[in-house]
Order: C-alpha cells, then structure tokens, then sequence
C-alpha cells in the first residue's frame, strides 16, 4: 500500500463532511408507507385472480353441463325435418337419424326410454313431441320406426287391396308367417330397447327387422303379381274368382 | 461498547421488523457516512440524495435476512457501494487503453501532508468520472485493482492507470489551489 493510500484511509472518517438534506428521509418515509400499500395491494391482487380464476372454473363447468342440454334440441331439431314430410322422401328420415345417433355417445344412448309405442297413431305422437320435452334418442328411434312403420303399411295396403286370381290363400302362408314372426321380433326388440337403452347393435337390428319386413312384403307383392299374370295370360280375369290377402290376419 | 452494541441490535431488530423510530434512528446514524460515498461516487448532490435513499430503501426491505446484528454497518456500507457501482457502469464507460502512469516526482514529495481534508474532499468530488471512482473504491473502500476491474468492467491496467490520473489531477488542482491561496 502507497503512502498516500494510507494516510488518506487513515482520515477517511474525517473526509465525511456533508450532510444529506431532510428530503431523503421524507421520501424514503413516504416511500415505505407505499411499500406497505404496495404489499396489501398485491394480496388483493392475488385475491382478485384466485376469485377470477374460481369464476372461469365454475363457468366452465356450468356451460360444459348446460352444452351436452343444449345440444339436445339441436339434435331434435334435425330429426324434425325430414320427419314432417315422410311420404315426400321415404328414404331421408331412415338416414338423418341413423347419422345423427352416430354421433351420440354411448351414455346419451343409454339414457333412451320409450314411454308410448311408436306405431300407434303417428300424429298424436308428433304432436306430444312438441309439447313436451322427451328424450331426443327417444325420439330419434320413434321417428325412424314411425317412418319405417308408414312403409310397410303402405306396402301392407297395397297388398291387402291387389285381389289374386290364383292359388290358394295357403299359397301364401309361408309369406305371412315369415312377417309376423318379424313382427313379433320387432316388439322384443323394443322392450329390450326399452329395458336396456339403445346402443349400436339393437339400432341396426331393429333397421335390418323393418328393412326384412319391407322384404317380405315386396317379395309378396311380386308373387301375387306373378300369379295374377299367369292366370291373366291363360284366362280372363272376369271369368275366375279371386279373393284378398290380410296379411295380418291368420288363414 | 457492549451496550452500545446492544443497542444497535435492538434498533437493527426493532427496524425489521418495520418500526419506523429504529430505522430513523439507523437513518441519522448511518446516513452522513452513506452520503458521502454516494457523493463522492456520484459526483453530484442530487444524484448522491437519490442513491441514498434507494440505499435505505433496499437496505430496510432486506434487513430480515441480515443474521448478524452487529454486521449492519458494514452490511449497510457493502450495499451503498455496490448501488453506486451499479449506478456508475450506467454512467460512463472506460475506454479500453492503458495509460502508464506518471509518478516520477512523487515518490519523494509528500505532497499531501499538509493540505486541508476539505480541500481534498473537494478536489476528490471534482475528478472526472472514471477515475473518481476508481480513486474511491481504491483508496476510500480498499477494494483491489482487480475487484475494481470486475466491478466496473474494465482491466486491471485500467484500474491503475486510472488511479495514478486522479492521483496526478489531484496534486496538480490541489497545488494550484494552494499556490493561489497563498499569493
């Protein structure tokens, strides 16, 4: 250490000769106060985005619950559509909600119960639709059997009106025991449904049963047509008795 | 000295704790000291009050973590230099050339003896920046060349060759200060 380095540390303290101004301890005092504020502030700050966040929290799971509500008419309102006009397009209401329980999950499947049988009387059950809230999959599957019901009593209509100028009514027997033994089918399949929920398995099933009974019933139709033209090729249709086939009636 | 020690560590406790009369009393005690660094540092009043009282500042915020009591000055006096440090490195920047310093003459002549403190006081507080603080940290706060080096970011050389100009400066004004004075 040089000379000049020690003889001025030696008198360091003495070279300490002036004096901070009175302002420097007022701002520090009043600065400490604000730090103080500054310290409860942040607690509320923190208090304020805990509350935030607890309020996102509980919207989103209100609005979560209140999507899977909501997004049930949506589904009721495709359904409703081609519903209106059944005999227009036979084929659309058989598609639009076979695509739309697609896209349901298995829960929502699970929860589907028939409280009133679809085939009875088709417009009353529409109406009650609109009147009071049911089950959209519930609806769904009474929309797909009303649609399907009105074609095969169409084509049960035509059948019971075409007169068959040949054979015997037990020709047809077979014909008639393959679509109520289908009928039958079908209501088990609908207290199973009933009792179990829908899933994908029984849906198919219960289209693969109305698509068989509409079978059935077509391949009825060609058979009388084809006995009917045999005779008419031998013989005047005026000069033979004919009868009618009530296919839901027994011989 | 057992008392006054006691005292200072009830003070020091008591302003931890956020007592406004123990860190006033702190205040007044350390506050000249800290002053004067910060001035000499600085170089100006204004900014010297302004680090000081972020000094206090800091100082009051963390004197929780101080375990020693008794510590506090020195604790007090390593946060003040180091604030002026920091301040400093934003100030100004050392141009990176080595000076080699020009003692001849005053190895013999004790120049310094017989000159007031306050002048020198003066004088100190008028070097240009860089070699004021260095002259500070060097011979105030017997920090090493190399601390000041890598306190304020330039070379060792630097460091020295800053301290012999701000010795040089001060003989020089001093010596024509006094020439003045005595006609």
């Amino acid at each position: 250490m040089d000379n000049f380095k020690k003889d001025i540390r030696e008198k360091r303290e003495l070279l300490d000769t002036d004096i901070p101004s009175n302002v420097v301890w007022e701002r520090i005092s009043v600065n400490k106060t604000l730090t103080k504020g500054k310290t409860i502030s942040l607690f509320y700050k923190w208090a304020v985005a805990a509350s935030v966040i607890g309020l996102i929290m509980f919207s989103v799971i209100f609005l979560s619950q209140n999507h899977d509500n909501n997004s049930v008419p949506n589904e009721i309102a495709a359904v409703k559509i081609p519903s209106e006009k059944p005999h227009s397009k036979p084929i659309q209401p058989i598609q639009t909600p076979t695509e739309n329980i697609t896209t349901l999950s298995s829960s929502e499947k699970n929860e589907i119960v028939f409280k009133q049988k679809p085939d009875k009387k088709v417009k009353s059950s529409i109406e009650k639709k609109h009147s009071r809230k049911i089950n959209p999959e519930q609806l769904l599957v009474q929309d797909l059997q009303n649609n399907y019901a009105q074609l095969v009593n169409m084509q049960v209509d035509l059948i019971n009106k075409t007169p068959v100028y040949a054979a015997s009514p037990g020709y047809f027997q077979s014909f008639k025991d393959h679509f109520r033994s289908l009928d039958s089918s079908e209501i088990v399949l609908r207290k199973t449904i009933k009792n179990y929920g829908l899933n994908g398995e029984l849906l198919e099933q219960l289209i693969n049963l109305n698509q068989s009974k509409l079978n059935v019933l077509k391949s009825l139709q060609s058979e009388v047509n084809k006995i009917n033209n045999k005779v008419a090729g031998t013989a005047g249709p005026d000069s033979i008795s004919s009868y009618f086939i009530d296919i839901k009636k027994s011989m | 000295m057992k008392e006054r020690q006691n005292i200072l560590t009830e003070t020091v406790f008591r302003a931890a704790q956020g007592a406004a009369d123990a860190q006033g009393i702190l205040y007044d005690q350390f506050s000249k000291a800290m002053y004067n660094i910060c001035l000499r540092m600085a170089g100006n009043k204004m900014q010297a009050e302004d680090l000081l009282h972020d000094c206090f500042m800091i100082a009051f915020k963390s004197l929780k973590q101080l375990k020693d009591a008794n510590a506090f000055p020195g604790w007090l006096r390593r946060i003040v230099v180091n604030e002026c440090i920091k301040q400093s490195r934003y100030n100004f920047r050392f141009a990176e050339q080595i000076e080699i310093p020009d003692v001849a003459g005053e190895i013999d002549n004790n120049w310094w003896e017989n000159i007031s403190l306050e002048m020198l006081n003066q004088e100190i507080k008028g070097l240009p920046d860089g070699c004021r603080q260095v002259f500070v940290l060097y011979v105030l706060e017997d920090f090493s060349h190399s601390d000041i080096a890598g306190k304020l970011g330039c070379t060792e050389g630097t460091s020295k060759s800053q301290y012999h100009r701000s010795r040089s400066l001060l003989r020089e004004r001093i010596t024509k200060k006094m020439e003045l004075q005595n006609g």
